[in-house]
């Protein structure tokens, strides 16, 4: 287990290091640039000058493999420069907005964990039972509606109508139910579905077969041998998608003025803020990459039999 | 198995939960904070929830900083005042109580109001407005569009309450430059930062004489505005506005529906006709008044098709503005006759306008050599083919269903119109660079009509100039545009008029769409704001409960 997790923890170091020069090539290839941006958010007009004086104050003038070096290394001790836009630390404006976002793709994986689970198990345990086609029927339609449009029918429903919840704003726990359970939905229906083509799957092997021979109940052979076989790839295909909920969250959080990192990084492209649109790519790849080391590890730890296969 | 499986997913529920729940408590405090309930005080008086008015705004507020742009209007005009305003039209005394102006146009003598005080409770002195506009003028370059910038050459406090401006040259828009409520407002000695420079360095407290105070930010969510207790107008009826940041509009309907905010006033256009409508019908309260900006298309006289008048005035021919009036805005935005609002008298010089006619907009086109070829939808010269391309900024709401009605029209007479979508910068870039055919664009309209405007027209590289920059008379007309900014005389500041509204007639450089309205929406129990004053600043100072 030591060597497994020493051997995870050591490989995230270059891939770390390969994003961050990705992001840092990424975003000086962005049409339009920083200097001429921040001139424009000044209000000033943009002339040769100007735009040397601005070059230089941001340290832009500089070639680009020692702006990278610089930024690297104060990126090491997590000092991501200023915001060219609001001149306060990346970091503060980063983690500002990842705090929300982050209790929100939270609150849906608690969603996600709650419902497909069970409805997952449920369909796959009695395929093609008039329950089964129901909850296909459910997952088809979950993994269909777009995210934007199913939050304003919460909202129309929940809070217009039967005035349960509130549209907008992040104040109480009854605020993120909403966005939560849009954010939720698609991803529910996809790994409800997946799941259920697991059990599906695996309920035909072998092993299953042998093990009715030896006459386990079956509910010993679904949850001993066919529900861990099943979950890996469901685990392995969330922790995939904790990430990209994390950078796709923009659209729920704009439809309940939700304050996440979508708002954060909108402005910051629009703007052109070169250190906030790094340091995001940076913080995400990093959160990307530790969930999956965590999923990994739940994996490893659901079918003990991965250490020792990828030890050997 | 089974075991370890619901304990892992109860433990990843349970986790998760808690950190919701905890979250949810901070959370519920901070929604607390918000509530500005009994207890709180503004004026030294106890208030209640009712005095808590709540608008919604797109965007969050800034670093308010009083002499750049870099804060929402409405904010800054809320909290700074100037030393003049524009009301109906007319430039008023605000923290000027009267002012005189020497023979030859070059001395300016304000006298301040008396009494004033900061939100802070410091006194309002001439020297501390002069502090505040020489922080504008040393940081010029970034107002090329206000002429008076240019022209102070010094000021004098002869004391306390008096501020003399010595002129280079005569201003004819210093007092309205002096009405923008943003840069020449004046902040408190508070808000200056050690260096003496807000618009460098920042401001370090946002102090004002204006009617609100910020009380507190809670940075993408909302502004609590107080009350300002040393306001030295007429005090507004609520205690406490604020302001939660809702950039989606469907969004902002659906709180104002469910009573999460008070009132809406649309500053970007993002409120249809249909939901205006439908609001009413509900049982809101509505409200318009015509504003000042207008939208238009500017061409690009020195682009590659557009360089030639003929095409340029086929399509002003072409263009039917009422059913964009109609079909865009359902009728809440009157059809514009030119680039300057009706209400801006010096540009009403009878010049002639365009009406929609596309016979004469194929006789042009006929003429100028681009023919229309059997089974073509699109004329043809040399090869080439009669595109242009109509850019416009990703934030003008409605760009791209105004285009699609004018690529109906231009498909008419054989023009084809390539709807063109950029984000601001690449949008301002382009624009800048002259790399387009048309602009959409709305003009500043307020007191920046139409010396402001004019400025920024004849500075070259200024984006407001490139358009122009293929006019064959372009530098007669600068010439022209400077002389405007500096003429006392008014009859010969009308002939300069008479000229540059006839240019813009003759070589067809800007095609008028629509002149925009100021659409409030509120809950019933409200009586209305002022919408005169313009959507830009949410002017709710009059707003108050129904008995």
């Amino acid at each position: 287990m030591r060597n497994y997790l020493q051997r995870k923890l050591l490989g995230m170091l270059p891939l770390l290091l390969l994003v961050s020069a990705a992001a840092f090539a990424l975003v000086r290839l962005m049409p339009g640039d920083a200097a001429t941006a921040y001139l424009n958010a000044m209000n000033a007009p943009i002339t040769e000058a100007a735009l040397q004086k601005v070059q230089k104050d941001l340290g832009l003038d500089k070639p680009v493999a020692v702006q990278y070096g610089i930024w690297l290394k104060q990126a090491l001790s997590l000092d991501f420069g200023l915001s060219y836009m609001t001149k306060r630390p990346v970091i503060d404006e980063l983690m500002r907005g990842f705090y929300y976002t982050a209790v929100l793709t939270g609150s849906a994986v608690v969603w996600i964990i709650v419902f497909s689970l069970p409805l997952g198990i449920l369909a796959g345990r009695h395929p093609g039972s008039f329950m089964d086609q129901i909850i296909r029927a459910m997952t088809f339609l979950g993994s269909s509606i777009p995210s934007f449009w199913l939050g304003f029918l919460l909202v129309e429903f929940f809070s217009l109508r039967l005035k349960l919840l509130p549209v907008q704003g992040a104040g109480t726990l009854k605020h993120i139910l909403l966005p939560s359970i849009t954010l939720a939905c698609s991803y529910l229906a996809m790994y409800t579905k997946m799941l259920r083509g697991g059990i599906v799957e695996h309920s035909g092997r072998t092993y299953v077969l042998y093990a009715r021979a030896r006459g386990l109940k079956k509910k010993t052979i679904l949850w001993r041998h066919i529900l861990p076989n099943a979950l890996n790839p469901v685990l392995t295909s969330l922790g995939l998608s904790l990430g990209s909920m994390l950078s796709g969250a923009v659209i729920v959080e704009n439809v309940f003025a939700w304050p996440g990192m979508g708002r954060v990084i909108v402005h910051a492209v629009a703007g052109r803020d070169y250190p906030v649109i790094q340091g995001y790519i940076l913080v995400i790849a990093a959160v990307y990459i530790v969930l999956n080391l965590g999923v990994d590890i739940l994996c490893a730890m659901l079918n003990p039999g991965i250490f020792t296969e990828e030890e050997t | 198995m089974k075991k370890r499986i619901m304990t892992l997913a109860l433990l990843v529920a349970a986790v998760l939960l808690i950190s919701g729940c905890s979250t949810g408590q901070t959370m519920t405090n901070a929604s607390k904070d918000r509530q500005v309930r009994a207890g709180e005080e503004a004026d030294g008086q106890k208030e209640t929830e009712e005095d808590v008015l709540v608008l919604a705004y797109p965007k969050d507020l800034g670093d308010m900083n009083p002499h750049t742009m870099t804060s929402p209007m409405y904010a800054q005009d809320w909290v700074y005042d100037g030393l003049t305003a524009l009301v109906n039209g007319e430039i008023v005394p605000e923290l000027a109580e009267s002012w005189e102006i020497s023979g030859d146009g070059k001395q300016y003598i304000f006298h301040l109001r008396k009494g004033v005080k900061f939100s802070d409770g410091s006194d309002l002195t001439a020297e501390l407005v002069s502090k505040n506009i020489q922080d504008v003028i040393d940081n010029k370059e970034g107002y090329t569009f206000l002429q008076c910038l240019e022209e102070i050459t010094s000021m004098e406090v002869p004391d306390k309450d008096t501020l003399v401006m010595h002129l280079a040259h005569p201003c004819n828009s210093l007092l309205s430059d002096l009405s923008f409520n943003r840069p020449l407002v004046i902040a408190g000695e508070a808000a200056f930062p050690d260096s003496g420079s807000i618009y460098r360095d920042g401001v370090k407290k946002p102090i004002g004489t204006g009617m609100w105070t910020v009380k507190e930010v809670v940075q993408d969510q909302y502004t609590l505005f107080a009350r300002n207790p040393y306001y030295w107008g007429e005090k507004p009826s609520f205690s406490y506005v604020r302001v939660e940041v809702i950039p989606e509009i469907e969004t902002v309907i659906n709180a104002l529906k469910a009573g999460e905010i008070d009132m809406y006033i649309d500053v970007n256009d993002g409120l249809s006709a249909d939901v205006y409508r439908e609001l009413e019908g509900l049982g809101f309260s509505v409200d318009m008044a015509e504003g000042t900006q207008v939208t238009s298309l500017s061409l690009n006289t020195a682009g590659e098709i557009l360089g030639d008048v003929s095409v340029r005035q086929a399509l002003s021919w072409a263009t039917d503005n009422t059913v964009i009036s109609e079909m865009v805005y359902g009728g809440l935005q009157k059809p514009a006759s030119s680039y300057f609002a009706d209400s801006i008298s010096l540009a009403q010089t009878g010049a002639d306008r365009y009406d929609c006619q596309p016979k004469k907009a194929i006789q042009l086109l006929e003429e100028a050599g681009w023919k229309l070829e059997e089974g073509r939808d699109y004329r043809t010269k040399d090869g080439a083919e009669l595109e242009v391309d109509m850019l416009y900024d990703t934030v003008f709401k409605n760009g791209k269903t105004i285009g699609l009605v004018l690529q109906e029209q231009y498909k008419n007479v054989g023009v084809k119109l390539n709807i063109c979508e950029e984000d601001s910068q690449i949008f301002r870039k382009k624009w800048k660079e002259g790399d387009f055919g048309m602009i959409l664009y709305r003009s500043w309209g307020g007191s920046y009509e139409p010396f402001a405007t004019l400025a920024a027209m004849r500075t070259d590289g200024d984006k407001f100039s490139t358009v122009q920059k293929g006019m064959e008379n372009k530098e007669e007309l600068d010439r022209v545009m400077s002389h405007a900014l500096r003429e006392t005389n008014e009859e010969k500041l009308r002939e300069d008029f008479a000229y540059i509204m006839d240019s813009f007639f003759e070589q067809a450089v800007y095609i008028p769409l629509t002149v925009s309205s100021t659409l409030a929406v509120y809950n019933s129990s409200l009586e209305g704001p002022d919408l005169e004053g313009g959507k830009d600043v949410m002017p709710v100072g009059s707003v108050k409960r129904k008995q």
